[in-house]
């Protein structure tokens, strides 16, 4: 970075300084030493892998945590901590991941949740109703203000905790991971707003693992890892690669792993016609040793079409043969028993007890194969649960940890092994790396390349298509509950697959 | 230094039911004296919860698949009743006696049914059920308590061994170990504790949840009916009103004892801690001379203090 760079980067009225920002937990030490600044009307980027700091960070800032040392400077007002009343006086607000909305109230009400305008205990919510409208007509969005949260779409979920924040009357906007649950168009709609209320003079502090997205949203980028500050660069001078080298602390040579693909001609699983669940005649064919990405837009119809394959919600008309037999069954047990496995999205929600050991987790729907008369053997039982964990290197000091306590990567693998240990061979990976950071996404990667050459057939539903064209040996692509198209590896584009994928083909 | 604090805290929340025990026993103690620590007030102690006890252990098999039932005290008295009532009109006793437990389990499997069928919280259906199966009761019993059982069932609530420990103690902690085997030595363990973890984690990973749920009931409905005839024979008599505040007590001891109301936790030796905490509270405030309204107000701030330490306790361990 040139001098002069680095002068007109500052140039604009600083709004929050960080200095020698400390935060240790009993045995860990979560933030060391961590300097920065964000100025007025700036957009930047906080980067890190999961478990660099971030979240500690975010939550010093919003005084949800207390530091240890340092100071955090807003508005030219020096504080070694801040009081959550005095972040939200001050206008700082963070808008997380998990929503924090009311479903059953209109979303008018929770738009102004804690903040109501009015006299006394009197609401005035007509000026609530028009400021509300106001808001979603200037970025023309179709959204009544009357209408209760839980008929939003989770992006427009997002919108809504946006709206939140402003009416705020905000000065920085802190944004985790907003895009996660967005399409491409949406999430132009939540840059626009975003670009918006940059020139208002609003600053924002922007988190995501889409490496993208920062190039086309942020000014400038500061780089956390295992709590330090390693990196602080314009985004105008560097490049993905010097990003992820800097999260990850080492090159990243080959970010999508080489594969040769094994796949046979043998068609393991066939589905004709298939309609249910949104899904309509849906036709495909899955061989032994290949990896299918499913490729579509959020709302394309691709985690439920993986959930009729697994029976898990009827199917409606169609059929679906498993090497060559008919699936007709009409629970997810009946897929199970003819070796489908299926690793749902929503990790946390569907496919751990989080509460659970990772034995526990490990074995849960394979733990008949322990038993006899019902009773289970514990050493068989142990004997596996090591064999695939240390297969699919799950990082634990035991094997009794609470899967809550795990990273995302890990939690990911303890479900692979769970469907391992069911000597499943058609597995279906619903978004297998969300929420997953940089480096451990690369180790996914090569799990579901290993379980390919071992023989296993593998779906793989993903949002981003960079990822589908850098591990699959073939694309179909699926648009309104259909499957509009398939591409072969040789004729991979991102333009293409995004075209059949919003119907323009 | 912060690490002791740690691992007390963590002592404190996995053997809290054995704390709070040792605290109450300490407490009773000192206000009653050695009287207290008699071995006949500790026998009384034992006997009291015996019931209690089984039919905790059964409703704990609902609680840990995630279902809470407050109809307990109500099926556990109309299985007494039942079963005198049926040896009134000259069924031979055994056969009296199964109805009695049949009865039991068809009507926590009838609850259940309603609450997929329909999808409603247990918990609700459960209440509306007690209400009908107390005024069943009352019907069959016309409205008196049923006497005139054989002697032959005396043995069951009444009978000891070495004229000291009763029988009925004894089956109490046998069902108390093949419960703890149940649930830690057994697939069906896993699954229940998977179930009332989440219900779409264990559908999704291939387990039959709704049999599950009925299996449930069908265990705890018959250890709820086993508690009745314990009760029938100890009382010699069947009556409709022999639930009492059985329904809420069951559930203050197995919560006390690590059962979490929210499902997916618990362990046999906490509900057993937990009766006892329940038992040893009852006769050491009787002992005080505390009236029975009273105790009631003792008994209720018990369930708070449960509840509470186990959302705390749940926090706590989210949190870490």
């Amino acid at each position: 970075m040139t001098a002069q760079r680095r002068k007109e980067a500052t140039m604009g009225k600083t709004v929050l300084s960080l200095k020698g920002l400390s935060k240790s937990f009993p045995g860990v030490r979560a933030l060391h030493d961590v300097s920065f600044t964000l100025q007025e009307g700036e957009v930047l980027a906080l980067l890190g892998e999961n478990g660099a700091g971030k979240s500690t960070l975010i939550k010093c800032l919003t005084g949800a945590n207390v530091p240890s040392a340092g100071t955090i400077t807003l508005f030219d007002q020096e504080y070694s901590a801040i009081l959550p009343s005095q972040a939200r006086k001050s206008g700082i607000s963070a808008v997380y991941q998990e929503f924090n909305l009311v479903p059953d109230l209109p979303i008018v009400e929770n738009v102004f949740m804690g903040n109501n305008p009015g006299r006394g205990i009197i609401v005035d919510y007509q000026q609530m109703l028009r400021r509300c409208q106001e808001f979603f007509d200037s970025f023309e969005l179709d959204i009544n203000p009357e209408d209760p949260v839980s008929v939003l779409s989770p992006a427009m979920m997002q919108i809504v905790e946006i709206a939140k924040a402003t009416m705020l009357d905000l000065k920085i906007l802190i944004l985790d991971e907003p895009t996660a649950p967005l399409t491409q168009k949406e999430t132009e709609i939540l840059f626009r707003i975003v670009r918006e209320l940059k020139e208002k003079g609003t600053s924002f502090i922007y988190i995501s693992h889409r490496l993208e997205e920062i190039f086309e949203i942020c000014d400038r980028a500061v780089v956390l890892r295992d709590g330090q500050l390693v990196g602080e660069t314009l985004i105008r001078d560097t490049s993905r690669p010097e990003l992820i080298r800097m999260m990850i602390g080492r090159e990243l040579s080959n970010y999508y792993p080489e594969h040769v693909s094994k796949a046979t001609g043998e068609v393991v699983l066939r589905v004709e016609n298939l309609s249910g669940n949104g899904a309509q005649d849906v036709s495909l064919e899955l061989h032994k040793g290949e990896i299918l990405g499913v490729a579509g837009l959020v709302g394309a119809g691709r985690t439920e079409l993986m959930n009729v394959l697994f029976c898990n919600v009827p199917k409606t008309g169609g059929h679906i043969y498993i090497r060559g037999e008919e699936l007709k069954g009409k629970q997810p047990w009946h897929a199970i028993a003819q070796g489908v496995a299926y690793l749902p999205e929503d990790r946390k929600r569907l496919g751990l007890l989080m509460d659970k050991s990772i034995a526990v987790n490990a074995t849960l729907a394979s733990i008949k194969r322990f038993c006899r008369f019902g009773v289970i053997n514990e050493q068989k039982e142990n004997d596996c649960i090591r064999t695939y964990c240390e297969k699919l290197e799950v990082k634990t000091p035991s094997y009794g940890k609470e899967v809550q306590h795990l990273s995302g990567g890990n939690q990911q693998k303890v479900i692979v092994a769970k469907w391992l240990a069911t000597e499943s061979d058609i597995i279906i990976f619903d978004e297998p790396t969300r929420g997953i950071d940089v480096g451990t996404k690369h180790e996914i990667y090569q799990i579901i390349h290993r379980l390919a050459d071992e023989g296993h057939s593998i779906l793989m539903v993903s949002s981003e298509f960079e990822e589908l064209i850098g591990v699959a040996d073939r694309i179909v692509v699926m648009s309104e509950g259909r499957l509009v198209g398939a591409v072969g590896r040789a004729q991979f584009d991102k333009e293409l697959l995004l075209d059949m994928a919003s119907g323009s083909r | 230094m912060n690490n002791v604090l740690k691992k007390g805290a963590n002592l404190l929340s996995k053997c809290s039911a054995q704390l709070i025990l040792v605290a109450l026993i300490i407490f009773f103690g000192v206000q009653c004296g050695a009287a207290f620590f008699s071995v006949s007030n500790l026998i009384s102690i034992v006997r009291q919860v015996t019931t209690m006890g089984i039919a905790a252990l059964g409703v704990s098999f609902l609680m840990i698949t995630g279902n809470l039932d407050f109809s307990t005290g109500q099926v556990y008295a109309f299985t007494g009743t039942l079963a005198a009532f049926l040896y009134s009109a000259g069924v031979p006793i055994w056969i009296a006696m199964a109805a009695g437990v049949l009865g039991a389990v068809i009507i926590f499997c009838l609850t259940c049914w309603i609450s997929i069928r329909f999808k409603i919280s247990r918990l609700v259906i459960s209440m509306a059920m007690g209400t009908a199966v107390s005024g069943l009761a009352c019907i069959v019993a016309r409205n008196k308590t049923i006497y005139g059982l054989p002697e032959s069932i005396k043995w069951l609530g009444q009978g000891y061994i070495f004229n000291l420990i009763p029988i009925s103690t004894i089956i109490f902690l046998v069902l108390a170990v093949i419960v703890a085997f149940v649930f830690r030595k057994t697939y069906l363990g896993r699954y229940l504790f998977a179930v009332g973890g989440s219900d779409d984690v264990a559908r999704l990973s291939g387990i039959n949840v709704n049999q599950i749920k009925y299996i449930a009931s069908i265990i705890g409905g018959a250890l709820v009916g086993v508690a009745g005839l314990v009760c029938m024979s100890r009382t010699f008599s069947g009556s409709p009103f022999a639930g009492g505040s059985l329904s809420s007590d069951v559930i203050s001891a197995a919560v006390l004892g690590g059962v979490s109301v929210m499902g997916g936790t618990g362990k046999t030796s906490g509900i057993v801690t937990g009766v006892i905490i329940i038992g040893t509270l009852s006769v050491g405030l009787n002992m005080m001379g505390m009236n029975t309204n009273s105790q009631d107000i003792f008994k209720g701030l018990m369930l708070m203090v449960a509840v509470v330490l186990d959302a705390v306790s749940k926090r706590s361990a989210s949190k870490a």
